[in-house]
């Protein structure tokens, strides 16, 4: 039972925005689409939630195609704020509700309850316009997942958030994940990325370069730097001449390719040198990503 | 179909809540009352100007009964001066000139001669009087000679000329139009030609505004995942219809109630039109509202921003001037060939079928052939602005305007 993607393409005039795009996942988990701007992820959304049509493949919710399921399966969270400006908020997240077919009731209920959750039930008779930008994007946020969706998708929801505001979604999308959401997102935060996620997947020119579980993308990368806690000069005094030792409040890291890592270890404590920390530093998320875009610096 | 209620209900509340609209609904509502009391307040308006003109007729030549009854409506006044006063005034410049000075009067026709088949009269102005008051004026005292003149004539000559001339009127076709069923009838035509335009270009205006404000704001997204295109645009264009019909029957209310007060025979003087044309009024006034309103929502849908929102009307406005005057010459010549020719072409079928149907008898097969046509085009145009929608909506830079239809484009 999952979302899956088989080979999508999609293309505007004679330009491929989306070129045999394939990708599986699971039910109750979180997928992360990572790419630079205009790579294709907000048109790879946009045909998940069947705004767009592709030209050739096929996007199957549960075995079915999205459009064969009842309203209120999917949530959607815009990239750019989607909100009527001069409507209030508790009428605005009704409206939103009913469209996804709650009753005005429910909807009414649904909204007042993640105001609260939100913290901003003060706010639900004040126009929207007129609220700031965390505040809307907490409305939206809201018109996103008040209908209960199975499959929520998330284009950039922590932009233009304080740090306080972005702990209290990350909470709400922790609370997803527990409730068995299937939950697609995208992000240019990849530490929010690699905490979040159970999977990524990251497009670049229009394909799918890299897509996997995070842990094992991140566990597949060898090492590149051994970052120990110890006397720097002890351990410059332990490695050939020459090896690139950089030393950054106290922490010593050398290069992987500079240095036996194992034999280090075994010499600095042989040496009697006093080893307060010692850890391999492979490759972030990050790292990946720029190695897999080609626009390291 | 539920989306799509929901759809006209957001944009009816939308607009029904604002202060603007029920201001613009009172103001017109206050303007609609005033022109039902437009004819009191005429008469009111010539009373407070009515200009008075003495009448001095030292020698009674003129019966004082046959002064014209005076009434408000009349822009001026005729008093007959006692004869002393008379004899005065008409004796010496300086005691007219003087009378004029005190009495305030604008003229005083001065009448002379022995008797009053030889009557002659002056009129010594003192304000310019309107052309049409010196004729009514010239008219009556004209009118005092020829009858003294005819007095004069013997019996069998004065029964000749005062025996009235019938002309009478036969309808030979029972189902010709009485004389005011036509007047009524090219009344509601007139009705119907300012209610529609109005309507299409104030209220398609807001069709417009909100296509463009959902795309500006990327409220399209969300609607996108919930509802078709066609929901989105027909549920605007039937709301937005529902805002400007509240107005209408609010002031259609007022005008009721305003006349009831005036005591006015008929409640809306529509009683000698046939109850064909008036039930086809509404159906017309709802074929051409949708059809020229889903044409503003394509338009909306084909630009970016609320600055190019002159992009998306002005085609639209220019068939409106073209079919305007296409029709009008309809409603003047409803029994043309024109007329029979454009009611058929279906922006112009609103206007020109309605004069036809209310000013002609027209076969059944060509108003159901007509409307029929009218409707197949708005469920055409509701298509067409769908698939507009869906291809455009995305779209929030580069070119816009109508001319991407030609041209083709690409929706992300």
């Amino acid at each position: 039972m999952t979302l899956e993607l088989r080979n999508v393409s999609k293309s505007f005039g004679d330009k491929t925005v989306v070129r045999d795009l394939s990708f599986v996942v699971p039910t109750g988990q979180v997928f992360s689409l990572l790419g630079l701007n205009g790579a294709g992820k907000t048109t790879t959304i946009r045909m998940i939630l069947d705004i767009l049509r592709p030209d050739s493949g096929e996007i199957l919710w549960q075995g079915r195609p999205l459009q064969a399921h009842r309203l209120g399966t999917l949530g959607y969270l815009p990239e750019e704020r989607g909100l009527y400006p001069q409507m209030k908020v508790l009428p605005q997240l009704v409206l939103f509700g009913r469209l996804q077919g709650l009753s005005s009731e429910q909807a009414r209920q649904a909204a007042l309850q993640w105001l609260e959750r939100f913290g901003i039930p003060q706010h639900r008779d004040a126009l929207v316009g007129q609220l700031s930008k965390g505040n809307q994007q907490k409305i939206q946020f809201i018109a996103a997942i008040l209908h209960n969706p199975d499959l929520v998708i998330l284009d950039e929801p922590f932009s233009g958030l304080d740090p306080v505001n972005t702990e209290l979604f990350k909470s709400v999308f922790r609370e997803l994940v527990e409730a068995g959401k299937t939950i697609i997102f995208s992000s240019h935060r990849l530490d929010h990325v690699e905490a979040l996620s159970d999977a990524v997947g990251i497009i670049h020119r229009s394909e799918l370069v890299l897509s996997g579980r995070v842990q094992e993308i991140l566990d597949a990368q060898p090492p590149h730097t051994v970052r120990i806690g110890a006397d720097p000069d002890a351990v410059r005094r332990l490695l050939p001449p020459g090896a690139d030792v950089r030393v950054e409040r106290g922490w010593v890291s050398v290069p992987v390719r500079h240095c036996a890592p194992d034999e280090l270890l075994r010499n600095l404590v042989q040496h009697g040198v006093r080893v307060t920390h010692y850890e391999w530093i492979r490759p972030s998320l990050q790292d990946i990503f720029l190695e897999k875009v080609g626009e390291r610096p | 179909m539920n989306g799509l209620w929901i759809m006209v209900e957001r944009e009816f509340m939308a607009r029904v809540t604002r202060k603007a609209y029920w201001f613009m609904t009172l103001f017109g509502l206050a303007v609609m009352v005033a022109l039902t009391f437009m004819p009191t307040i005429m008469q009111w308006i010539q009373h407070s100007t009515q200009k008075r003109i003495a009448v001095a007729d030292p020698n009674r030549l003129l019966a004082a009964s046959t002064v014209p009854p005076q009434s408000d409506a009349s822009d001026f006044t005729l008093d007959i001066l006692p004869v002393d006063v008379a004899r005065r005034i008409t004796g010496s410049d300086e005691a007219l000139t003087s009378y004029f000075h005190d009495s305030k009067v604008s003229a005083v026709v001065v009448v002379r001669g022995a008797q009053t088949a030889d009557a002659t009269f002056v009129i010594e102005e003192n304000d310019t009087l309107e052309p049409s008051t010196l004729q009514q004026v010239e008219g009556w005292a004209r009118q005092q000679v020829m009858s003294a003149r005819v007095q004069q004539l013997g019996p069998a000559a004065q029964t000749a000329l005062s025996r009235p001339v019938p002309v009478d009127v036969h309808a030979r076709n029972p189902n010709s139009f009485s004389f005011e069923q036509r007047l009524q009838s090219t009344m509601l035509v007139y009705a119907m030609v300012i209610l529609l335009f109005t309507t299409v270009i104030a209220y398609g205006a807001w069709v417009v505004q909100g296509v463009i404000e959902e795309k500006s704001n990327r409220i399209i997204e969300m609607m996108l995942i919930a509802l078709k295109p066609w929901q989105i645009l027909f549920g605007k264009v039937i709301g937005i219809a529902l805002v400007a019909l509240v107005q209408y029957a609010l002031w259609t209310a007022g005008v009721l109630v305003a006349r009831a007060i005036r005591g006015s025979a008929a409640a809306i003087p529509v009683e000698h039109v046939s109850p064909a044309t008036l039930a086809l009024f509404p159906l017309f006034f709802l074929l051409g509202y949708l059809m020229y309103a889903t044409l503003f929502s394509i338009g909306g849908s084909l630009v970016h921003r609320a600055e190019e929102q002159q992009l998306a009307v002005t085609p639209v406005t220019l068939l409106l001037v073209v079919v305007f005057y296409a029709s009008l010459l309809a409603v003047f010549k409803p029994d043309s060939t024109w007329a029979t020719i454009i009611s058929f072409i279906p922006p112009c079928m609103p206007i020109a079928m309605f004069a036809r149907v209310a000013l002609t008898h027209v076969p059944v097969w060509q108003l159901i052939l007509s409307i029929a046509g009218g409707l197949v085009v708005i469920w055409l145009l509701v298509w067409a602005g769908a698939v507009v929608y869906r291809r455009f909506a995305l779209h929030t830079s580069g070119a816009s305007g109508w001319k991407l239809l030609l041209r083709g484009g690409h929706g992300g």
